[in-house]
């Protein structure tokens, strides 16, 4: 919680990058939604698209600036745990989200362009931070062991929304690229908001284990890191 | 003569450590890559309102999101210049790199040559693959104006910097202000859609940039659609609008440079 409020209270301190964080997805969304023939449905895959692209830019890089600054040493001996640290940072950008995300809507609504069950999605929006703070986690763990990961991160959440259809519905997929899709936990979120049906409880459950999956795979990862750190020392080569 | 020269060793010496770290050419190519990707999925699997666009076809429209993509490699290859300003200022070297015999500005011009031609890479092989799939009719006379059209605007480009140059030097979090310019003006300058498009609330911002009338006029003699407003006014207001950020942003730097020498750079 004192990291959490930290956090909070370090976010506070700069005004300019708030501007920024609440205006990009409206900048960043307006052209493709705009382009549309089927606006509202280009418009919540990428919202739910969102989630993922601020999770992924978040968790995985979380270490590098302390492994610039030389301070991941005194990040480890912390009584604070990794893993606690990762969730404080997980539930902070969950608010954040949120609030963007509620504002976005907002920017869209004032051109005509409304989403129609709003409760809903934002339900699922916050079920997308959870999991998408699990698949962040994993992919933590491999730029931890493999550090080249960080450099294509942007190009990675591209591609994973690309495979989730956040610009349209992967049933236009041939079968072959739809197997991929069905791998991604997105895919279910983006399916659930924009056709809420019978099948949504299957959908749910398919999110659920795959990122809880993803979660523990990546847990397990940053911390078998962690502990050849202490074990070779070497906290400036990774 | 010696300015040259110095200019010339310091593109060197810059472009020796890119190809030192080879990843960065692929991953910028890939940054412009993902701009487009969510664009070309709505093409080739999406619902892409075509009329509404003013593009006979959906090759046409691919072919422009191409060209369009190569051109604003080149537009934002300058703008990361500003964070090498922004890193001079953090690590606190800026001073003396004031005492150099190139000042800071110069110093980040020489660094986006090296950018520049990073984005010559990835704009040819992103052209060339465009030609083979959608074969071009245009005339000779056409290409050497999109030609100007593409110079006009760089050199508006580098009066931009200058700009945000100026915005670096009076304020912490520049590249904030940057990344919000550079977030924006894909979407007002009609980079995607053109910006008849646009919501009529975010027009007259769209119409202070150059670079709308420098992809308004590409748009119109590759593809022959029609221009915002005239094609004459078209060129008028480019020019105009450079000119603008031209004399603000050496007003701005001037004034702000005086100002930081006053009261330190260092802001961090």
């Amino acid at each position: 919680m004192i990291y959490l409020y930290k956090e909070i209270l370090e976010s506070l301190r700069y005004k300019v990058i708030w501007i920024n964080l609440f205006l990009i997805p409206f900048f960043q969304f307006a052209p493709f939604v705009l382009m549309s023939a089927d606006p509202t449905q280009v418009l919540i895959g990428l919202i739910c698209w969102y989630v993922l692209t601020q999770y992924f830019f978040v968790i995985p890089n979380c270490f590098e600036d302390e492994r610039i600054n030389g301070t991941i040493v005194n990040l480890l001996t912390f009584p604070v745990s990794v893993v606690r640290l990762l969730i404080s940072k997980g539930i902070w950008l969950a608010f954040q989200t949120i609030a963007i995300v509620t504002f976005t809507l907002f920017l869209f609504l004032l051109f005509n362009i409304t989403v129609k069950d709003l409760p809903l999605l934002l339900a699922l929006v916050v079920f997308d931070c959870f999991a998408m703070f699990c698949c962040s986690v994993f992919y933590l763990g491999l730029v931890l062991h493999i550090q080249r990961f960080s450099r294509i991160n942007g190009f990675i959440q591209d591609v994973l929304g690309f495979f989730s259809g956040y610009t349209f519905d992967i049933r236009k997929f041939p079968i072959g690229l739809r197997l991929i899709s069905y791998l991604i936990p997105l895919t279910y979120i983006i399916i659930i908001a924009r056709h809420s049906t019978v099948f949504t409880p299957v959908a749910l459950m398919m999110v659920t284990i795959l990122s809880l999956m993803l979660l523990f795979l990546g847990l397990h990862m940053v911390n078998q890191k962690i502990q050849k750190l202490r074990s070779s020392g070497e906290w400036n080569v990774w | 003569m010696e300015r040259m020269v110095k200019h010339f060793a310091l593109f060197i010496i810059s472009l020796k450590t890119s190809i030192r770290y080879k990843t960065t050419y692929l991953s910028w190519l890939l940054n412009l890559i993902s701009m487009i990707l969510p664009a070309l999925a709505i093409l080739f699997f999406g619902d892409l309102a075509l009329r509404l666009l003013g593009y006979v076809n959906a090759d046409q429209y691919l072919m422009f999101l191409v060209i369009s993509l190569a051109y604003w490699g080149f537009i934002e290859s300058f703008w990361s210049g500003v964070f090498d300003l922004r890193d001079m200022m953090r690590s606190g070297i800026i001073e003396q790199v004031l005492l150099y015999p190139l000042n800071p500005i110069e110093f980040v011009f020489s660094n986006s040559i090296q950018s520049i031609i990073s984005a010559l890479i990835q704009s040819v092989p992103l052209l060339i693959i465009s030609c083979i799939y959608y074969s071009v009719t245009v005339s000779f006379g056409h290409i050497l104006i999109c030609g100007v059209v593409v110079i006009l605007s760089l050199f508006a480009n580098m009066v931009m910097t200058l700009l945000l140059c100026s915005i670096g030097l009076e304020t912490a979090e520049s590249d904030q202000v940057i990344s919000i310019i550079a977030n924006i003006a894909p979407f007002l300058c009609g980079l995607f859609i053109p910006i008849s498009m646009l919501p009529q609330l975010f027009l007259p911002v769209s119409l202070l940039f150059p670079f709308t009338y420098a992809l308004e006029l590409l748009r119109y003699y590759v593809f022959d659609v029609p221009t915002f407003l005239m094609v004459d006014q078209t060129w008028i207001a480019m020019i105009t609008t450079t000119m603008l950020f031209l004399v603000i942003g050496m007003i701005l730097y001037r004034l702000y440079l005086n100002k930081a020498r006053k009261r330190g750079f260092n802001k961090f």
